[in-house]
């Protein structure tokens, strides 16, 4: 059995790190790093539990961003009534992410730092230009969420960081998001697809700048911004939306997994993009949908 | 009614009473949700040592040589066992299996699945028997290996079994083993008319094949056994989460050589069976581990390893139906292959059962079956929920449909002309003396709003929507035998000694209401007892949705040895015959005159009467000729239907279940609660087949052992409408079994449905996204 240590602050926290070295594993919610550990593919000889840690559980909604402690559990930045009117698309995602169990004890920061291919809240937050803030005893910085993964169950992080907190630019008051996790299976599995659209726009009908991420089909959020960036400044419509979905089926390079195959992913990935848009566009309400 | 002579041993009919027909809580039902029950899982004895067991990575491999002498030495490790220990001259026997003997404790010469076990390892703590597995060292010579029915059964494939496995002694009697031979466990056949003719003079005949995967039962209670070998006075005590404690006793004995009295195998409440708990599962190796290390050992099966303990069959079912224009069937042809894995467990029965089945309800003069049961290099198929039928309904189910549409002919309508009635032989050659299928097909179409031109609608999302229906028959384990008795105490309360198993699915709080109205005491005085081979009599198995009716009629006769004891004793208290004694709350009184009544403690108290005891058995006849299938295959049957409508998405193929609908026969329902209970856990079952399930193998080895990886059913993916139906009869009746009999109609329903919205048919399982929009969009 490995040690188990407890730190209440940010700086024990951030000490028994950079004293662990790289046998030392965090344990946030445990939903990820405990079926890891069970399923034999992880030998930590310490965990440092987070529970303790109050000070990274919080939802930051102000002026020009929007930022997320990293403890805080996905139930409660579902259940945050200022998170939903500030990025309803974001606070609609992650109460589709599995079940209100798993929710529960799930962090946004576990989330992130897991990396997880099949996931829901990276790529919406790659979509809306997320970035995240990384503390050690050595200093601090900041990358872009999309900086931020690197791969398959791979990140930045160094063994001995800590994800502090999400920071999360506040939209335009007239941008559009919307998130569309389809699956392919039951309705608590993890994504086959997920298309996290944002949509800017000034209060004319021309739009600004478009990012679509694709979750479920790549090591990290697809994002093909050769792609979007065309339509800025454009009158996006159906053939717009269209073209972008078709765009994303053509370069698109999707793993085969259980909840479909690369072939299936691909297809699904240029309908869906194309859906995403169109709601995006057309639907009154930003919001995430399960289907 | 059977329609049999009441030899005394034959099921009892019920009517509604004080107990009988309420909605009774689970008794155990609080303790189920806080956690206080007391589950295997949560046993302790001292001296207890824990197993883990150490598996094949092949599927099919020699073993060159087995080395655990480094995990012996690791600290805290008490015996590791493997098959050189069976070689000791007392030692247990190294091969069991309920049918033929061919599943060894640990395997020896060579192992047949990937997750077969190699030995096993008893220590002072999990961890370390898990730490052990990995200094054990085995080293393999990998064989070519059969994983389909296909590759088993082409020519010059590699075997299984290198000979034929030896027969068990004492088998059971509806068992014929038949056609072994090369990778073909055994055969089962029926001979009806001449199908040859009939098909070749037919107007239309449809020949499609139909596939079902493997799936695993994903009990929430896994494998868990206790074992407690005593050397010195040669006895075995095992307590088990297992459905059949006299099957578990039965093998024990056999393997070790003990005479049954000397096996004791007790049986808490279990978290689900569903059948994978049937027959000797992880028993013998325990037991084995426990007789090497002389102490106690327990083994709970972690998850990963319950999806290689065992599987629903995987099948293939080619089936040829003709009829004529007018929609009447005139002979049908089916070869049903089971995928039955390493070993036979109680394949020999399933696929027996499966065989016959796939004529369903209907009346076919011509009929030929051929079921095989096919080794392979999978881990070993077994019970299921179903039992085989779900497989054979999936493709007949979805055959009558193709029919229909080749005829032109509305699908319910091809049914209703078809359909068995009362009095009509089965393909067996028995009489259905019940046939309640108009009724049930009926009510399935009515509540999908079922019209003869229902045809796909797009809706506004532009999805797709269709509906289907399906219709069909199971049988019971036949032969059968139940024996309860049961105990009034002086102060009225009352024990029931049984030894069906309680696994969440209501059976004692069932048979506690039949047993208080069969004597006249409030349900709350009844306590059922725990099975426990020791004390409680025999009962065949929990399974075969039986129980309620045969032990629920073993109870009832008991229960009513104890009712005339007891009016007999009150009798003279009474000053009244005691035929004109009454039985009611506790009391028993003249009938008409309340005021001259007594309590059943003053009865007991004023005859010096300890306690009251009296017991009861229902046995039931029956069996298959093996030449021609002809004969009883089953007491009575189980009849049920199901309706589904669904939508499409056309851009990802998926399917939402919008409604399901299952009604089944049910006689006499003693329980409505749990008895809609196990209709909805049939209908989600048969849902989660339909879309989601299946064991992915890769060279054998299963890729998705895990509920990430596997998906089940979940809560969000109950349909918006859930509507389940029992069929009654007034009066008394007889009681029909109902936890299985919606399962197959819904996988074949939304089979069905989904080919009416998409317009083309998906005929294997289960019916994936990809799989539907691939057959859509034709690629
Ligand atoms: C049944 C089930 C269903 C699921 N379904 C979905 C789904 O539908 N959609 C979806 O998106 N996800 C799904 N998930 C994944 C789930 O969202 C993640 O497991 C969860 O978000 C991880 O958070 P956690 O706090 O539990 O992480 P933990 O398990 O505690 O940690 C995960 C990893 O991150 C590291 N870590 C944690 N916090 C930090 C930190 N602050 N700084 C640095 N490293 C850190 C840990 O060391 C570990 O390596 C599902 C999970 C389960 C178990």
């Amino acid at each position: 059995m490995p040690r188990l240590l407890r730190p209440e602050t940010l700086s024990e926290t951030l000490r028994a790190l950079a004293d662990g070295g790289d046998d030392t594993k965090l344990v946030a919610g445990g939903t990820a790093v405990m079926l890891m550990m069970r399923a034999g593919l992880l030998f930590p000889e310490q965990l440092v539990a987070l529970e303790h840690v109050r000070e990274l559980d919080y939802v930051a909604v102000e002026h020009d961003t929007v930022r997320l402690g990293a403890l805080t559990s996905l139930r409660e930045l579902e259940r945050s009534a200022p998170l939903a009117a500030a990025l309803p698309t974001l606070a609609g995602a992650v109460a589709l992410v599995a079940n209100h169990r798993v929710r529960g004890r799930a962090t946004i920061g576990g989330c992130l730092c897991e990396a997880d291919y099949a996931s829901d809240p990276p790529a919406v937050l790659a979509s809306l230009g997320a970035r995240v803030r990384l503390k050690s005893l050595r200093g601090e910085r900041e990358v872009p969420l999309t900086e931020f993964l690197v791969g398959y169950y791979e990140t930045v992080l160094a063994d001995d960081e800590l994800l502090t907190e999400v920071v999360i630019p506040r939209p335009p008051r007239a941008a559009r998001t919307t998130y569309l996790k389809y699956m392919s299976r039951s309705m608590e599995d993890r994504p086959c697809i997920g298309v996290a659209a944002y949509v800017g726009r000034d209060d004319s009908s021309r739009v600004g700048q478009v990012r679509v991420a694709v979750a479920g089909a790549t090591a990290t959020p697809f994002m093909l911004a050769e792609v979007t960036s065309m339509l800025d400044g454009a009158l996006l419509e159906v053939d717009g939306c269209r073209a972008v979905g078709e765009a994303y089926q053509q370069a698109i390079e999707p793993l085969s997994d259980v909840r479909g195959s690369a072939a299936y992913k691909r297809r699904v990935t240029g309908r869906l993009v194309t859906r995403a848009l169109e709601a995006a566009l057309s639907s009154p309400r930003n919001g995430a949908f399960r289907l | 009614m059977t329609g049999k002579p009441d030899d005394g041993r034959t099921s009892v009919a019920v009517a509604a009473g004080a107990a009988v027909g309420q909605s009774v809580d689970v008794l155990e039902a609080r303790s189920r949700v806080d956690g206080t029950i007391d589950f295997a899982l949560n046993a302790e004895i001292p001296h207890m040592t824990h197993a883990r067991l150490a598996r094949s990575p092949y599927a099919h491999a020699r073993i060159l040589s087995i080395d655990v002498s480094a995990a012996e030495k690791l600290p805290g490790v008490v015996a590791v066992l493997t098959a050189a220990d069976f070689e000791r001259p007392d030692a247990p026997a190294r091969h069991h299996g309920p049918v033929v003997r061919d599943q060894p404790v640990v395997c020896g010469t060579k192992v047949r699945f990937a997750g077969d076990p190699v030995a096993a390892v008893a220590a002072e703590t999990e961890e370390i028997a898990a730490a052990a597995l990995g200094l054990i060292e085995v080293v393999y010579d990998e064989l070519p290996k059969v994983t389909t029915v296909e590759e088993a059964l082409a020519g010059g494939a590699p075997l299984v079994h290198d000979r034929p496995p030896e027969a068990r002694d004492r088998g059971y009697s509806d068992i014929k083993l038949a056609g072994a031979g090369g990778n073909i466990c055994t055969r089962f056949q029926l001979r009806r008319g001449d199908v040859e003719a009939a098909l070749a003079e037919a107007e239309v005949v449809v020949d499609r094949t139909y596939f079902s995967p493997a799936v695993q039962h994903v009990t929430m209670e896994p494998h868990v056994v206790l074992a407690t070998y005593d050397g010195r006075k040669r006895e075995l005590t095992v307590l088990s989460s297992t459905q059949g404690p006299f099957a578990v006793r039965d093998a024990l004995s056999e393997m070790f050589g003990l005479p049954s009295s000397a096996v004791r195998v007790v049986v808490p409440p279990l978290g689900g069976g569903y059948g994978a708990k049937t027959y000797a599962k992880y028993e013998p190796i325990t037991a084995a581990l426990a007789w090497k290390a002389g102490r106690p050992v327990k083994l709970v099966l972690p998850r990963d390893e319950e999806f290689i303990s065992i599987t629903k069959h995987e099948a293939t079912i080619r089936m040829r139906t003709g009829a004529t224009r007018d929609g009447r069937l005139v002979a049908r042809d089916v070869e049903v292959f089971f995928n039955g894995g390493a070993y036979a467990d109680i394949s020999p029965r399933l696929i027996k059962n499966g065989g016959y089945s796939c004529v369903g309800p209907y009346d076919i003069p011509h009929v030929r079956v051929d079921s095989y049961a096919v080794y392979t290099n999978l881990p070993p198929a077994g019970a299921y929920r179903g039992y085989g039928v779900s497989q054979a309904a999936w493709a007949y189910e979805q055959q009558m449909d193709e029919l229909a549409e080749l005829l032109g002919m509305d699908p319910v309508e091809l049914r209703k002309r078809n359909l068995l009635t009362k009095g009509q032989d089965f393909a067996t050659g028995e009489t259905m003396h019940e046939a309640h299928w108009h009724q049930l097909l009926d009510k399935a179409a009515a509540a999908v709003e079922w019209s003869p031109d229902s045809k796909a609608a797009r809706s506004a999302e532009g999805r797709l929507s269709g509906k289907g229906v399906a219709v069909i028959l199971k049988s019971t384990i036949t032969p059968s035998t139940a024996h309860a008795a049961v105990r009034l105490d002086a102060d009225g309360a009352m024990q029931v000694f049984t030894s069906a198993v309680e696994m969440g699915q209501g059976a004692h709080t069932v048979l506690a209401q039949l047993a208080a109205d069969a004597v006249g005491i409030p349900v709350e005085r009844v306590h059922v007892t725990t099975p426990d081979t020791w004390y409680t009599p025999y009962d065949q198995t929990t399974s075969s949705s039986r129980t309620t009716r045969a032990m629920g009629g073993a109870v009832t006769k008991a229960a009513r040895v104890v009712r005339e004891r007891l009016r007999h004793l009150a009798s003279e208290l009474l000053e009244a015959d005691s035929g004109d004694l009454v039985v009611a709350d506790g009391l028993v009184s003249v009938a008409g005159v309340p005021s001259r009544s007594l309590s059943v403690a003053e009865v007991c108290y004023r005859t010096r009467t300890g306690s009251i005891s009296g017991d009861g058995e229902v046995v039931t006849s029956g069996g298959l000729d093996p030449e021609t299938g002809q004969g009883v295959a089953s007491d009575h049957w189980h009849q049920g239907a199901a309706s589904a409508e669904v939508e499409i998405d056309p851009a990802t193929g998926k399917v939402y279940v919008r409604k399901l609908y299952a009604v089944a026969h049910a006689g006499r329902v003693i329980n409505p609660k749990l008895a809609r209970l196990q209709m909805h856990g049939s209908a989600l079952f048969g849902m989660s087949h339909a879309l989601y399930e299946e064991l992915i193998y890769d060279n054998g080895v299963l890729t998705n052992p895990n509920l990430s990886e596997y998906s089940i059913v979940a809560m969000g993916d109950l349909p918006a409408r859930l509507e389940v139906e029992l069929l009654e009869e007034p009066g008394e009746a007889q009681i029909h079994g109902l936890g299985e009999t919606v399962l197959p109609p819904v996988i074949a329903a939304l089979g069905n449905a989904v080919a009416n919205a998409a317009g083309v048919r998906v005929r294997r399982l289960p019916m994936t996204p990809e799989r539907v929009l691939d057959a859509m969009e034709g690629t």
